[in-house]
């Protein structure tokens, strides 16, 4: 989804997104990128994905529920994406409980956790941390981790909205703009690299 | 899931990297994508898409051919 480097636990407040073709070290950023793996935990799948799919399931989903309600609220209302200290001190809930329900999400991909972290790199389509996808919307600057999440933001606020990013060749800047629900302007094509049913296997390279 | 600025950037884009050319889609279909992704997002009643609602979202753009498809 990105060009550049990945968020570690130093890069998670760190914008260091780039690309074009004139960045060499775009591609090497990219061929370094950690991969992010669904979660190997079958039992913290399982409890994830009752509360992702609406079914009943164990008595960590009201608390699944409760943060992740909370972080997109945070999220859509500040543009800022939560930390696991602020979403324990927000809920009353202690930290260890908070990362391992923001464990869960990431397992059922309600969120995407930075590597080896229960640092929330993106609750999609809001991005954590700066990007090259700025969205300006309701008087905010939010970020999108691709243009997909970008144009995801004033779907999901339901906002008018002024998506600037940039091409991922020659870096020029292109823009869109959302007024009414509608696109009000169109620049650019948008191009996947990897197919559908790949990707999860890396999500970050994505 | 980049924006370039035409075809032609695509293709330079791939040919620097060595990589294959990916999936393309317009500007208006990734905002429909994105309407249908994203729209109930906030909502406290959201749940994550089946597999059989992610490929309808996709089809329904017009993205039927296999590279969309999410069963590999």
């Amino acid at each position: 989804m990105h060009r550049g480097g990945s968020p570690t636990d130093q890069e998670v407040t760190t914008p260091d997104y780039h690309g074009g073709r004139t960045r060499r070290e775009a591609s090497t950023c990219i061929t370094a990128t950690p991969v992010w793996h669904r979660a190997g935990n079958p039992s913290v799948e399982a409890a994830a994905s009752c509360e992702l799919t609406g079914q009943a399931g164990s008595g960590d989903d009201a608390l699944d529920r409760e943060v992740r309600l909370h972080v997109f609220d945070r999220a859509a209302e500040t543009a800022r994406v939560p930390s696991p200290a602020e979403l324990a001190a927000a809920l009353g809930r202690a930290r260890p409980e908070i990362e391992e329900s923001l464990r869960r999400l990431g397992a059922g991909r309600a969120v995407i956790l930075a590597p080896g972290t229960a640092n929330i790199w993106a609750a999609n389509p809001f991005s954590a941390v700066p990007s090259s996808f700025r969205v300006d919307a309701r008087g905010r600057t939010y970020w999108g981790i691709c243009i997909w999440d970008a144009l995801g933001i004033p779907a999901a606020l339901g906002a008018d909205a002024t998506v600037t990013a940039r091409c991922g060749d020659c870096d020029e800047e292109l823009i869109l703009e959302v007024r009414g629900g509608t696109l009000a302007r169109v620049e650019g094509i948008v191009h996947f690299g990897v197919p559908a049913a790949r990707w999860w296997d890396n999500i970050g390279y994505t | 899931m980049l924006l370039f600025r035409s075809e032609e950037h695509i293709d330079r884009w791939c040919a620097f990297r060595g990589l294959p050319r990916g999936g393309t889609m317009s500007v208006e279909q990734c905002w429909q994508l994105a309407r249908a992704w994203y729209g109930d997002k906030l909502s406290p009643d959201w749940r994550r898409k089946t597999l059989d609602e992610a490929e309808a979202a996709l089809a329904a753009i017009g993205l039927t051919e296999p590279f969309w498809s999410l069963r590999g």
